[in-house]
């Protein structure tokens, strides 16, 4: 009996006390181990009421801090399986930025609950991931979300990163340790492409941990891949036109071989700063080319309530002057201004800030006094992030010539954020050997069968696309997204 | 017109020549090695399929090997959702491409299944013949499908549902190759034979004059009592393979699934180019003892190849034999391929005639060390002890 005061406990315990006497002594009792138990969930940590909801849900969440390195505290929401929690994986999900906060993942994604535009209800999600998993949801680095550090020195880079995210992995199952057993894949989205295989390289190394896979959803895994695809991609997706075309294969381009990344060519560099303008600010919605963009039409930059309020994460054409003297503008201004604010372009992040923000949210989530204001993505963090990987391969072949992790890459195909063509590039550039040939993969839908994109399977490493869905696959294609993620966690053939 | 004439000529002569070439093969030369062997499938590896089963082998119409395989998603019971699985080799062999899911039937509870791969060499297409729904398990009815290749078996067209022409009824094809009938009567016919469910069981072929547009209902040798429920030792025919032999009639070799008679293999045969199996033809052949079991059977040069986990029991110990007699005796000298596990087997050959193509044959098997099902294997083999 040693151990959490799990509901089917409490439920035996209602069963089998007849007495009301004996049923309070034994909850008494069990509520004293909670308290001693050095191997159970922290108590404190519970969410027992959730606002916003119809009705509490039937499977445990907790909400609070995990401390690491000097007083670094990130975090978490840890919701758990609706099916086996005490059998059913842990998940780990970092969303990207570098800088943004994973709970957009848990209330407009994947998480049991999905925010509505009042910014007041939650809505439960049938395509839950956590239907299925244990999901943990982590808002790193601090100075993210509700994680902060004693110091506020949000100045972070890549190497950091994935050292406090083990650390605080390492704590989230010295708090959680009935699920230490249980098996763990890592997954992100985004820049997490770049979190998430840094992270799996140390976590592979620490046996006490069970690491079994990685997933990465649209995922930064190299930045010249990223950029010399994205300009295909928008000229065959009809964003650029033949002027620009002619001009950037004339400038760009030699013997069929184009360098979009980190062309020296003057004339080449201002085309791709026309390539620039047209994806991320001529008003296209980059997270989805066929989706309006929420807010309408707005610039990168501008001042709204006396608050800067930039709308680019720097994640294309860093290797470009442009690009860098935009950084410098970037810092010189937020270094001017009272409040700066960074907004994905075309996100309405105003729900979940409403929610996340409410006294009595904050409170059922234990968020600390300490902490900031709730937003979706921290311009300080990510102005002053130390981008020290320009790509990933070395650690996915770690990863992978270990011979036993699944790893997933997947990509909604109408992004341009991160482009699927550039994380299929990197995904072939691993040189592994082909298990399955590209072909379409299914799901069902209310509709009948459907193709849900294709699938290429290397020897433990499959690329994936979602078929007319955007960077949030989860939240443009719940469907064939919780079918993908339901075969890659149970190792069933997409 | 000279030149054309010329290779006329050529070509005619080196058909008399590979045609009806000394094609009769001295019974003592043949002397059968296990020379390569590479597993094409492995159970949980390709695409995280649970189970790779009911392996079926055939040469193309260009000279290429083709491997063509269940793969069980989630489970290794026959009922399910499944993919067609394919593995081309164009070096007689050596390398094989990765596979290829020509068929995905989703999430079906009652999914496909194999099935007989037939060759048109007149028109140079591939056709696979499978079911659907045979067991009939949360969904009805069952029909019989075919995907056909013209290029080899690169690409492969959408499945078509041939109960439109054939009738309902639970037929599954196979498991092995169908025929092209290369004799009269009926040349250039295509025969797949197959069964029925194991209440209505027996052996049926389907039948096609014309490449593949249009399947008839050909021969039937019906389980007694037909659509009742079996006992043991009942007479039930059930998956079986067929070859032609050279005097143009088809001899096909039966599972016989209620060890009816004996433990061993019942042996039928048409003379009219699979449109009857008269009773009067049937035998049991007590030389292939077996466990129950879908078998290979292949004709290569006037001899009658078989390969079967040669054990009253077990699905141990597959076995390869041959008989120059058309199969009335078999030569004693039996190669074991595998004495382990096994199960399914198919085997087929290439048939250029050039000397290298007269020297092998290719065998696929269900193979495993504690469980058949553990992988399927591809063997070749030198019929002449590798000289």
């Amino acid at each position: 009996m040693i151990g959490r005061c799990t509901h089917t406990q409490n439920l035996l315990l209602l069963n089998q006390a007849k007495n009301t006497d004996k049923m309070q002594a034994l909850l008494l009792c069990c509520f004293l181990f909670s308290l001693l138990g050095s191997d159970a969930a922290p108590a404190a940590d519970e969410v027992t009421y959730l606002p916003g909801l119809q009705k509490q849900p039937s499977f445990r969440q907790y909400s609070g801090y995990l401390t690491v390195a000097d007083g670094k505290h990130l975090h978490y929401w840890f919701v758990e399986s609706q099916k086996d929690s005490s059998s059913d994986p842990v998940v780990l999900w970092l969303n990207g930025g570098p800088g943004c906060s994973s709970l957009d993942g848990l209330l407009t994604e994947h998480g049991p609950f999905l925010i509505q535009d009042d910014g007041v209800t939650l809505e439960y999600n049938p395509y839950s991931w956590n239907k299925i998993a244990n999901m943990l949801y982590l808002e790193s680095p601090v100075g993210v979300g509700f994680s902060y550090s004693d110091d506020q020195n949000y100045v972070t880079n890549d190497t950091e990163v994935s050292m406090n995210n083990y650390l605080a992995l390492k704590e989230f199952f010295r708090l959680f340790p009935e699920f230490s057993k249980n098996e763990l894949f890592l997954t992100g989205e985004s820049y997490g492409g770049i979190y998430i295989p840094t992270l799996a390289e140390r976590v592979m190394e620490d046996a006490s941990l069970n690491l079994q896979g990685i997933a990465v959803g649209n995922g930064m895994s190299s930045y010249e891949m990223n950029d010399n695809s994205l300009v295909y991609f928008a000229y065959y997706h009809g964003l650029l036109g033949t002027r620009l075309w002619k001009e950037l294969q004339d400038f760009c381009c030699k013997d069929g071989q184009c360098n979009f990344y980190n062309n020296a060519d003057k004339n080449c560099s201002l085309s791709l700063s026309e390539v620039q303008d047209i994806v991320y600010s001529s008003g296209l919605n980059m997270y989805n080319l066929y989706a309006p963009c929420p807010g309408g039409v707005r610039q990168r930059l501008s001042i709204e309530d006396g608050e800067l309020v930039i709308r680019d994460l720097g994640n294309s054409f860093v290797k470009h002057q442009w690009t860098q003297m935009w950084n410098q503008k970037l810092k010189g201004l937020a270094a001017l201004h009272l409040s700066v604010r960074l907004d994905p372009p075309c996100t309405n992040s105003t729900p979940s800030s409403l929610y996340l923000n409410n006294p009595y949210v904050k409170g059922a989530l234990h968020i600390s006094p300490k902490a900031l204001d709730w937003v979706i993505c921290s311009s300080e963090v990510n102005l002053n992030y130390g981008r020290i990987y320009m790509e990933v391969k070395k650690q996915y072949l770690k990863l992978l010539s270990a011979l036993k992790y699944r790893v997933l890459v997947y990509n909604g195909d109408v992004d341009m954020a991160c482009n699927f063509m550039g994380d299929e590039w990197f995904v072939e550039s691993l040189h592994q050997q082909v298990e399955v040939q590209r072909r379409p993969w299914l799901y069902d839908d209310e509709e009948g069968r459907q193709v849900g994109g294709f699938v290429k399977e290397f020897d433990n490493i499959a690329f994936l696309t979602v078929k007319g869905s955007g960077h949030m696959v989860p939240s443009d294609k719940p469907i064939a997204a919780f079918a993908m993620f339901t075969r890659f966690i149970k190792r069933q053939p997409y | 017109m000279e030149a054309g004439g010329r290779l006329a000529a050529l070509s005619f002569l080196l058909s008399v020549v590979f045609r009806s070439c000394v094609c009769k093969i001295d019974p003592a030369q043949i002397d059968p090695l296990l020379y390569e062997e590479q597993l094409l499938w492995v159970s949980g590896a390709q695409g995280e399929v649970n189970t790779y089963r009911i392996p079926l082998l055939s040469f193309t119409p260009k000279g290429s090997l083709l491997a063509i395989t269940e793969g069980r998603k989630s489970t290794a019971g026959d009922v399910g959702a499944k993919f067609i699985a394919v593995r081309r080799s164009t070096d007689k062999g050596a390398t094989w491409a990765p596979t290829t899911f020509i068929v995905d039937d989703g999430l079906q509870p009652d999914g496909l299944n194999l099935g007989a791969v037939v060759v048109d060499e007149e028109v140079g297409s591939v056709i696979v013949v499978y079911a659907i729904c045979f067991h009939l398990y949360q969904c009805r009815p069952a029909s019989t499908m075919m995907v056909e290749s013209v290029d080899d078996g690169l690409s492969w067209s959408k499945p078509r549902n041939l109960s439109v022409q054939l009738g309902v009824k639970a037929f599954a094809p196979g498991p092995g190759f169908g025929i092209q009938k290369r004799y009269e009567p009926a040349k250039g016919r295509l025969v797949v034979c197959g069964h029925g469910t194991l209440e209505g069981d027996g052996v049926f072929c389907i039948l096609s004059d014309d490449h593949g547009q249009n399947w008839y209902n050909g021969a039937a040798l019906k389980s007694i009592p037909y659509n009742q429920k079996k006992k043991a030792k009942d007479f039930n025919p059930d998956e079986c393979q067929p070859v032609e032999l050279t005097d143009g009639s088809i001899v096909i070799n039966v599972r016989n699934q209620n060890n009816y008679h004996c433990q061993c293999r019942l042996v039928v045969r048409s003379l009219d180019g699979g449109l009857s199996l008269p009773v009067e033809g049937l035998y049991f052949d007590y030389t292939l003892v077996d466990p129950v079991v879908a078998a290979g059977a292949l004709q290569k040069d006037g001899v009658i190849y078989f390969t079967n986990p040669a054990n009253e029991q077990h699905r141990i110990n597959l076995t390869l034999r041959w008989s120059v007699t058309d199969g009335k005796t078999w030569d004693k000298k039996a190669v074991q391929i595998w004495a382990g596990p096994s199960g399914y087997s198919c085997i087929t050959s290439l048939s250029s005639g050039s000397a290298e193509d007269r020297k092998y044959i290719y065998v696929i098997y269900e193979k495993g060390h504690k469980d058949y099902r553990e992988t399927v294997s591809f063997a070749k083999i030198h019929l002449f002890g590798g000289r």
